[in-house]
């Protein structure tokens, strides 16, 4: 059986300083600075290449790994360390500079919960709209409306807009929307549980029912219980690099070996 | 049509999505832009509630502004300024140019502005990035509709129950022909140069400060307050260079039979904004890969 998911030397490069070009002023005083320290024909030459190390920072470099039908890979690393970089990329946000990844099937990427949602429009008709953002047709939509607002648990303000709901309604409603995606293949970045207690026991739970569903997951998250119970197999990835993939036990105690030296230093 | 784009979707809900560094020049997988057409619907949708959601008169504002300006217009430019309207009536004359014009700044305007407007959306999820702009294009469209219904009402109001019915001389075959093609063109070239100013706009934002100037500019540079007679025959380049002026002039001129320009300047007026469709799309398409690292 041929991988879900193929990811194949995926490196991203990020340019330091070329971001903030936001002025004309700016631009020409990078220009005449480089023009003054290489001189006219080698700033010209440099242009084209524009290969300064100190200005460069890859965020990914080189990984590869495949994912089967099925699974759930978590994936883990320290803050920086280019797992939601990774995540962009698979949900097609942003583009690698090298590399590329083949996805055998219908995707979406849940990044946060509520992507879209609009103050003005009442609980049902942000519905529609997340839905749509996510990837949904208004048909699909329709045929699991009522699961979606029993789940949230928010009936009987639907047709209230919903700069009226509390922030706990405004969550659970769209972790509603999120949790009743049915592509196949799902990128999810720490959307895992929201509202209160008795609603985040309940978002786990669902999320376990997702997973159980046969569905393809990848997961990023800092909360390690979440990943022991959901994630088969972990990769991981210290600075954009993959350092070892495996079960999620051991790759959870080679993280947390290498914490607190990171952190002492 | 439709059994084929039903195969076609039906296909690619399981295909195959390839992901890599690959830039090519001009790319749009208009299957997936279909695939997505209920998002447009949505966002439109969306646009309509949440501007009049809260508000008294609602919609009837679309047909207020234009209404209000027109009395200002005719106020000030052709009572004090002495301005001409063709012969007809003032009213009528300064809706028809308004419409149009309408319908262009307020798509080009959003238009210009929506991957920083957006930006939030964009950041974290994925859709074709051509539905928002096309999103603006269509619910501006629904609004020159409203005002455009107000401006069939006037002209029937004047034609047939006052005594400037018969100077207006409505031509049926012109209107039928050359209407359509009078709002493509404003279409395409409210999307074309938004598009075309939206991806230079993430870059640099300079341009976002030069918009509200240039619309005054093009205002006036455009035939609304006056006929395009009164543009001087050796200035006569200038309407190749703005295809709103032959756009509005033949629509002018099919509802009210106002003397109209040579029609070789309808048919570059066409091409101009096709082209800036071209355009716009390509440099869209350009950066909409990498403006996400860059905003």
């Amino acid at each position: 059986m041929k991988p879900i998911i193929e990811i194949q030397n995926i490196s991203k490069k990020y340019r330091l300083g070329m971001i903030g070009n936001n002025s004309l002023r700016e631009l020409l005083n990078t220009c005449s600075k480089n023009v003054r320290e290489k001189g006219v024909l080698e700033f010209l030459k440099s242009l084209g290449t524009d290969e300064d190390p100190k200005k460069i920072l890859w965020a990914l470099k080189d990984v590869s790994f495949t994912v089967d039908p099925g699974e759930i890979v978590g994936l883990i690393g320290r803050n920086g360390c280019g797992k939601s970089t990774l995540l962009k990329i698979l949900s097609r946000i942003t583009f690698p500079t090298e590399g590329r990844a083949v996805i055998r099937g219908r995707s979406s990427a849940l990044l946060e919960v509520g992507t879209g949602f609009h103050a003005e429009l009442s609980g049902r008709e942000n519905i529609f709209l997340n839905g749509a953002i996510l990837g949904m047709r208004r048909r699909e939509i329709e045929k699991k409306l009522d699961a979606i607002v029993h789940f949230s648990e928010v009936e009987k303000f639907i047709d209230t807009p919903i700069k009226h709901y509390s922030s706990g309604m405004y969550v659970r409603l769209a972790f509603s929307v999120a949790a009743h995606l049915d592509q196949p293949v799902l990128f999810v970045d720490e959307v895992l549980a929201v509202g209160d207690a008795k609603f985040q026991a309940k978002c786990i739970e669902k999320m376990r029912s997702v997973a159980d569903s046969g569905r393809t997951i990848i997961f990023v998250s800092h909360d390690e219980k979440a990943i022991r119970t959901l994630c088969g197999r972990c990769v991981y990835l210290r600075n954009g690099k993959v350092v070892a993939s495996g079960a999620t036990p051991e790759m959870l105690s080679l993280y947390n070996a290498e914490k607190p030296l990171e952190s002492a230093a | 049509m439709r059994a084929y784009l039903k195969k076609v979707y039906a296909s690619r809900l399981n295909s195959t999505t390839v992901i890599d560094a690959n830039r090519k020049w001009f790319k749009v997988d208009w299957v997936e832009l279909w695939q997505f057409r209920d998002l447009i619907y949505l966002f439109v949708q969306k646009e309509f509630i949440a501007r009049y959601r809260q508000t008294l008169l609602g919609p009837l504002w679309n047909v207020l502004q234009p209404l209000i300006m027109s009395g200002v217009l005719t106020v000030i430019f052709a009572r004090l300024g002495g301005l001409s309207t063709d012969g007809v009536p003032h009213v009528l004359f300064y809706l028809s140019g308004l419409a149009t014009w309408g319908y262009f700044s307020t798509a080009f305007v959003q238009t210009s502005d929506i991957l920083v407007s957006s930006a939030y959306i964009l950041r974290k999820v994925y859709f074709p990035r051509l539905v928002m702009p096309l999103s603006v294009v269509f619910s501006k469209a629904i609004i020159f509709f409203i005002q455009f219904s107000v401006f069939l009402a006037l002209l029937a109001y004047y034609k047939f129950f006052t005594g400037a019915g018969e100077v207006i001389h409505p031509n049926f075959l012109k209107i039928i022909f050359l209407t359509p093609v009078c709002l493509g063109i404003t279409a395409l070239l409210s999307l074309g140069m938004g598009l075309g100013f939206a991806a230079i706009t993430v870059k640099y934002r300079d341009l976002h400060h030069v918009m509200n100037f240039f619309i005054q500019l093009w205002f006036y540079g455009t035939p609304i307050v006056y006929p395009v007679t009164k543009i001087p025959e050796k200035y006569r380049w200038v309407v190749f260079l703005n295809p709103l002026i032959p756009a509005i002039d033949q629509f002018r001129s099919a509802f009210l039979g106002t003397p109209s320009l040579d029609p070789i300047y309808f048919l570059s007026a066409f091409a101009i904004a096709v082209g800036t469709v071209l355009v716009g799309v390509l440099l869209f398409t350009r950066i909409e890969r990498e403006f996400v690292d860059v905003i």
